[in-house]
């Protein structure tokens, strides 16, 4: 059993403020160390793409030297119909553009033309221009026929003959030979240069992490020794502990009391009527808002327990918890893909000045964590949208990206806030697949807020349904489906077969 | 034909105008040129006006972009920013003055330091509210600067105005004569301008300015995702005042000379305006704004008779595109651009749907 110490506002005890901080440095350096492993594969990758791209260039380098040699060669059909791939298309251009003026001119001869040149609606050309542009559309084809000819008959006067066609076809097989030989060799140079380079690099990259898991196991160590400190408990398998929670706004109370366990892989959910104080716990968890009483205890992937209420809001990210929100809030100026770097904030470890000047450190991070967050695009099915700004993107869409940022934050408890709000049925059905692979995949505990009774009877493991703020049943779907207070609070009356149909 | 080939990759032209740097640099040059052509002819053209002219504008381009943080990404407003330079110039010209041993990089580093610690307390005061109290205080600092620069004799000469009688580094350490130091510090003017060019934008790429992105369009969602408010408000504050000290620094060592009634609140709204105009993100179009708003005056209007009686016209002028571009453009003449490209396009398209008629 896992514990921890920490109450930052009233009577911190002694190495409760060390422990918090060993929590952060533990953090950092295992991000780090999962960041030079990522780092070695992407250069692998890369590595590899730019060998690729360079033999590319250098192949299509040395056929260009070989073309004319080649064309010599060929047969005369054949030359001329290369010939004519590269002459036709300007001609055909050409003659479209000349069709399409004598078409326009015949038009606005016979008045069949509107002020900005569109063709009336309903209206046709006379016969005798018809038949005039017919006969020029046979013109054209005949120069295009004549241009053939013409490049076939080029080609056959000037082919080789005897002796200097088999002198060059003996050449030209040399060249060729000689050429793949080069390429090979070429290949064979890059490709040891390549694995040089990224030895060595793994090496640094090895070493670095090595380095750093010496040290990471050091804090670990400390940490075991401040275990006895902790003060807070859990038992294995609960993620998240509400323990006596209470906000009040002024005089009114917004959550009263409320205690109840979130285990480990399930899909909770919490439900209530409007205004029943759903989103104020979680903003309470998410530390948006502090709570007046109560603990909030959360273990997170590690198996350390926190009290989350020492953590400001914009830390409870970094333990690995994410929420959504229930009026999508994505960055507009940001495209999609940036909106998933947003949420990997935390990943990026280099300083101020670095960024400034783009070291290599900065690009290096930049692009394991875009490679991350373009893996995650790729499960959430956006990355044909990766490049476009979100805004005016379908609701279901921008669902999605909320989902997403979650995942690229790497979180162990995601938060969603009426995950299906404003969705249709088809987008809903999506969005609960989505969520269910999530809770397989990432091996997340999902706990939600829904008003949709068909989803949340669907997805949830345990439902807690709360009233002004009090809890008034907490069981599996079919417990609560039952509970007399669940209906009276949702309904007002005892009538059990209303509410099924809700 | 198996062999045929085919071009891979896109033209060299292409590739180098296709980076980001490109703009910055195409200003750079042409600026240089213009100080180039300037030393060819002897003064003839341009003339050292337009020339200073010029550099004005760099030095408030500058600070412009240390606004860009603020405005652009973090979507605050302040208006001490002519505080701030203010203290940059009269740091600058105290420690030359009264300090002659002091190296010039010595008084932009304790320039930038007295900035930043000054920034830092305001900053930690106003940033904690949401909304408009960062505009509020800094418009109270703003007074409390200009009264300090006006009545602290020792420090500033007050409202005669104080002044350094040689250039810095050129001048004083390798001995050049006066002109030739001021050609010599324009050319440093325009490498610090690119350099910041640069970095600024850098910047703006990076996950700081993604941060500051986030906060600007959604707190919430920028807090849920780790971002610290304070941390980066405070952050783009700090960037904009540091901007705005070298700024200072930069502009008494060019021109010299400097004022209170330079550093009124009258200066922050113009820095204001000019980043606003620009589009308040885009790095060359706070160029533009900043020529519009501080250069034209000084480069082309100053040797007409009519501006030069009634210089009021060209403060309404500046006033009116100011309205224009909020109220028609708010992305700035960057959006001006894009539209005028897109109107060319579509007369093009006109054309050739009048001369050809539809496709089919």
């Amino acid at each position: 059993m896992a514990k921890t110490t920490d109450t930052r506002y009233f009577g911190d005890p002694k190495g409760a403020k060390q422990r918090r901080r060993l929590f952060g440095e533990i953090e950092k350096l295992e991000n780090s160390i999962r960041m030079s492993q990522e780092l070695v594969t992407l250069k692998e990758k890369q590595l590899q793409a730019k060998r690729e791209r360079a033999l590319l260039k250098r192949d299509q380098q040395l056929k260009k030297a070989l073309y004319p040699q080649e064309l010599a060669l060929a047969e005369p059909q054949a030359v001329a119909q290369e010939k004519l791939g590269s002459l036709l298309p300007p001609l055909v251009n050409k003659q479209r553009l000349a069709f399409r003026k004598l078409r326009q001119d015949l038009r606005r001869k016979e008045g069949l033309l509107d002020q900005e040149g569109r063709l009336l609606p309903g209206k046709a050309l006379s016969q005798a221009s018809q038949e005039t542009l017919d006969a020029f559309l046979n013109q054209q084809k005949a120069e295009q026929e004549a241009l053939a000819r013409r490049l076939e008959e080029e080609a056959r006067t000037t082919r080789l003959k005897g002796a200097q066609q088999e002198a060059a076809l003996a050449a030209y097989q040399k060249a060729l030979a000689h050429k793949e030989e080069s390429l090979s060799l070429l290949g064979r140079q890059m490709e040891e240069k390549d694995r040089q380079q990224l030895d060595a690099f793994a090496a640094r990259q090895k070493a670095k992490a090595a380095k750093q898991a010496a040290l990471l196991k050091k804090k670990q160590a400390a940490l075991l020794i401040s275990d006895s400190h902790a003060q807070h408990q859990l038992p294995e398998d609960v993620v998240l502990r509400l323990d006596g929670l209470s906000m009040t706004f002024g005089g009114l109370k917004a959550v009263d009391d409320l205690s109840f366990d979130v285990r480990k892989g399930e899909i909770f959910g919490l439900i209530g009527p409007n205004g029943a104080g759903k989103t104020t716990v979680f903003n309470c968890i998410t530390q948006f808002y502090k709570p007046t009483s109560g603990n909030i205890l959360y273990r997170t992937r590690e198996g350390n327990v926190l009290r989350l209420n020492n953590y400001q809001v914009h830390d409870i990210i970094s333990k690995g918890i994410v929420r959504t929100f229930q009026n999508v809030e994505v960055i507009a100026e940001l495209s999609i893909l940036e909106n998933l770097l947003i949420a990997a904030h935390k990943q990026f470890r280099s300083s101020l000045f670095s960024q400034m000047f783009n070291t290599r450190r900065v690009r290096e991070e930049e692009q394991v964590i875009r490679h991350r967050a373009l893996q995650v695009l790729d499960y959430c099915g956006l990355t044909a949208l990766k490049d476009y700004p979100p805004v005016g993107q379908p609701y279901g869409v921008l669902k999605r990206i909320e989902l997403a940022r979650t995942l690229m934050a790497g979180a162990n408890l995601i938060i969603l806030d009426e995950p299906a709000a404003g969705l249709n049925d088809q987008e809903t059905i999506e969005l609960t697949q989505l969520i269910r692979r999530i809770q397989q995949d990432y091996h997340a505990t999902i706990f939600l807020v829904e008003h949709n009774m068909g989803l949340v009877m669907d997805l949830c493991d345990h439902i807690c349904a709360i009233s002004f703020g009090k809890k008034l049943a907490y069981g599996t779907p079919a417990d609560i489906q039952n509970d007399k207070l669940v209906q009276e609070a949702y309904l007002g009356t005892n009538d059990q077969g209303e509410l099924e149909a809700v | 034909m198996q062999n045929r080939f085919e071009r891979l990759d896109k033209g060299i032209v292409k590739r180098y105008t296709s980076h980001p740097f490109a703009g910055f640099i195409l200003i750079g040059i042409l600026l240089v040129a213009l100080q180039v052509i300037a030393i060819l002819t002897d003064g003839a053209w341009p003339k050292s006006s337009m020339l200073n002219g010029f550099a004005t504008v760099m030095i408030y381009a500058i600070v412009g972009y240390g606004f860009t943080y603020l405005l652009g990404y973090a979507g605050l407003a302040s208006l001490g920013t002519a505080g701030f330079v203010g203290l940059g110039a009269y740091i600058t010209s105290f420690a030359l003055r009264n300090l002659p041993g002091v190296p010039y990089l010595a008084v932009i580093l304790a320039t930038l330091l007295i900035s930043l610690a000054l920034g830092a307390i305001v900053g930690f005061i106003s940033l904690r509210i949401e909304g408009i109290f960062l505009a509020i205080v800094t418009l109270g600092l703003s007074e409390i600067f200009y009264q300090l620069f006006q009545n602290w004799l020792d420090f500033t000469n007050g409202p005669n105005g104080a002044n350094i009688s040689k250039f810095p580094i050129f001048q004083t350490m390798l001995g050049m004569s006066r002109q030739d130091s001021q050609r010599a510090f324009f050319i440093l003017l325009v490498l610090i301008t690119v350099g910041l060019m640069m970095l600024t934008h850098n910047l703006g790429k990076s996950s700081t300015g993604r941060a500051m992105l986030a906060m600007k369009n959604s707190s919430s969602a920028a807090q849920a995702m780790g971002i610290s408010l304070l941390k980066y408000r405070l952050l783009a504050f700090l960037l904009s005042t540091a901007y705005a000290g070298l700024g200072g620094v930069l502009f008494m060592s060019y021109l010299r000379y400097s004022a209170p009634q330079n550093y009124t609140i009258l200066f922050s709204l113009n820095i204001l305006a000019a980043v606003l105009i620009g589009g308040s993100r885009n790095l060359i179009g706070t160029f533009l704004g900043s020529f519009i708003v501080f250069g034209i005056t000084p480069i082309f209007l100053q040797d007409i008779t009519f501006f030069r009686e009634n210089p009021w016209v060209i403060n309404v002028t500046i006033g009116l595109i100011i309205i224009l571009v909020v109220m028609f453009y708010p992305g700035g003449l960057v959006q001006l651009a894009r539209n005028i490209k897109a109107f060319f396009l579509n007369l093009l398209t006109k054309r050739r749907l009048l001369a050809y008629g539809e496709d089919d």
